[in-house]
């Protein structure tokens, strides 16, 4: 095979991950846990590969993902308790740079958790090095209250080594509600331009454009804000032109302990999409003193006539995060009984 | 003029079908061919031969996305005009570094040269960087899929070029031995 036509298979990957790539992201510390049901779906339907030690309903699946850290699972059963939450570590796996961790959290005193609940970008292998990695649910026993996790995260090391290792996690996310709310209705037409400041402490924007520019634009002024509730922890606070485009500002709350966020679009009165090509910023965020998050979405050109839009807005929010101090450790090359 | 109705004046054959969409897509697809190519006449060839493109495939086909289908064709178009007329030669835009680094992926394989079926391999390519972390495939395909340079990725990402390197290193590393594992390589 030659290197050509590597590139030129690249170019065949599903498109929308691709264009997904090159969205702006706002970065957020520690590991980023995200949900793989998109992988799952991919890797599911490429073959089983032999199993292991480790017997837990998950593992085919976990196979198929991470092949060389599901081979090296080995089982640890520790488990650690707080706010009345249980957190069992089931399985660890060390493979190179590569890790594996498998757990349950189970709610021994209530009923916090759920199927939608989450780690909140906390899970967390503790090791002296940098490293990345992602999360999923595998499974959730509202019966039991148990919710199964797997983990698995890489370093940036070439072998990680045999010592004992913590597993920690401080978050849990539960209470996930996902909305899909017509904003169009809170746009008071026709259009004016808008009282405006210079951006608060810029947090984060999208679109293209140096910190040194973005944190000079102007936003529409949040002493004016309408403080529309649109639904649960979140506010609409006006729209307006500003130099001819359409801004519109919202404001999350509580973002540090609900991850509570969302994104506009525009469609047309049928309700078809539609597609806002933009240069320049797309959107930019601060934070206020009570550490609510303000958002203004910035729709440089209109692709139909303002009075044949509606302003749609998908959005995700959750409870206040759980707090406790999980953390588990054990050693990282436990032998298979 | 949304996508919609744009794909639906290329289903009546109807030739502003090309205005609306050099308007809405123009500049967008320019700098994908100019990062491929590195030469902005070559890049507004290869825009046009994007839009030639569309106009003969369009019918019968009706993209659902037509950002993205302009956007392939735009990447295809772009790296056969860098491979016929030599730009490599001339500079070629991110081209001629990023094969050189894609090299890394087969190099160093004994087995003799195979043809490997491209959708397979897209397929394979495909799963290897869906099970990958956010970060690392974003970073990946920011480079390879977009053509972006280093730096540029570093810069849209907010790390410093020297740990993008190496994201990349590692990457391209591990899509070596998942192409093995799959036997496409």
């Amino acid at each position: 095979m030659k290197s050509w036509e590597l590139l030129e298979a690249i170019g065949e990957v599903d498109a929308k991950m691709a264009l997904e790539a090159e969205k702006p992201k706002v970065r957020r510390r520690g590991v980023r846990l995200l949900a793989l049901a998109a992988a799952m779906v991919l890797v599911l339907a490429t073959g089983v590969t032999a199993l292991a030690a480790v017997s837990e309903p998950v593992n085919e699946m976990l196979y198929n993902i991470w092949p060389y850290a599901a081979q090296a699972l080995k089982p640890v059963n520790m488990s650690c308790e707080d706010q009345g939450i249980r957190m069992e570590v089931l399985s660890v796996a060390v493979q190179g740079q590569e890790t594996l961790v498998t757990l349950t959290m189970q709610d021994l005193t209530g009923d916090r958790l759920d199927e939608t609940v989450d780690l909140f970008d906390t899970g967390n292998l503790l090791l002296p090095y940098d490293g990345s990695g992602t999360c999923m649910l595998t499974g959730y026993d509202a019966a039991e209250k148990k919710a199964t996790f797997a983990v698995y995260m890489r370093f940036d090391t070439d072998r990680i080594g045999d010592a004992k290792a913590t597993f920690q996690v401080s978050k849990l996310l539960t209470g996930k509600r996902e909305c899909t709310v017509d904003l169009t209705p809170y746009l008071e037409l026709p259009l004016a331009q808008a009282e405006t400041i210079q951006v608060p402490k810029l947090r984060g924007w999208g679109g293209s454009g140096s910190h040194r520019e973005v944190a000079r634009m102007q936003v529409l002024d949040p002493a004016n804000s309408r403080e529309i509730e649109v639904t649960e922890g979140v506010t609409f606070a006006g729209a307006g032109l500003v130099d001819g485009a359409l801004h519109v500002q919202l404001r999350y709350a509580d973002i540090i302990n609900t991850d509570n966020h969302g994104v506009l679009y525009l469609t047309d009165r049928e309700g078809n999409i539609l597609d806002t090509v933009s240069d320049g910023v797309t959107g930019l965020s601060w934070f206020d003193d009570n550490r609510d998050s303000w958002q203004e979405h910035i729709f440089d050109s209109l692709p139909l006539p303002v009075e044949e839009l509606r302003l749609v807005g998908d959005f995700v929010t959750a409870d206040p995060a759980l707090e406790g101090n999980w953390q588990v450790t054990f050693p990282l090359q436990t032998e298979v009984e | 003029m949304e996508d919609e109705r744009i794909v639906g004046l290329f289903w009546q054959r109807d030739e502003s079908a090309l205005a609306c969409t050099q308007e809405r897509y123009g500049s967008y697809l320019t700098a994908i061919a100019r990062r491929i190519l590195g030469d902005v006449r070559d890049a507004e060839e290869s825009v046009s031969s994007t839009l030639e493109a569309a106009w003969q495939s369009i019918p019968p086909h009706r993209p659902a996305g037509l950002k993205l289908y302009l956007a392939k064709l735009t990447r295809r178009i772009s790296l056969d005009m860098c491979r016929k007329r030599s730009a490599l030669k001339r500079g070629g835009g991110q081209t001629a570094l990023a094969l050189e680094e894609l090299e890394e992926c087969i190099a160093g394989e004994d087995t003799p040269e195979k043809q490997t079926d491209r959708k397979l391999l897209a397929e394979g390519i495909q799963t290897f960087l869906a099970a990958q972390p956010e970060a690392e495939r974003r970073v990946f395909l920011l480079r390879y899929w977009h053509l972006y340079s280093v730096a540029e990725v570093a810069l849209r990402c907010g790390y410093t070029r020297s740990k993008t390197a190496s994201m990349l290193h590692r990457t391209r590393l591990r899509l070596k031995e998942a192409l093995l594992r799959e036997g496409l390589l």
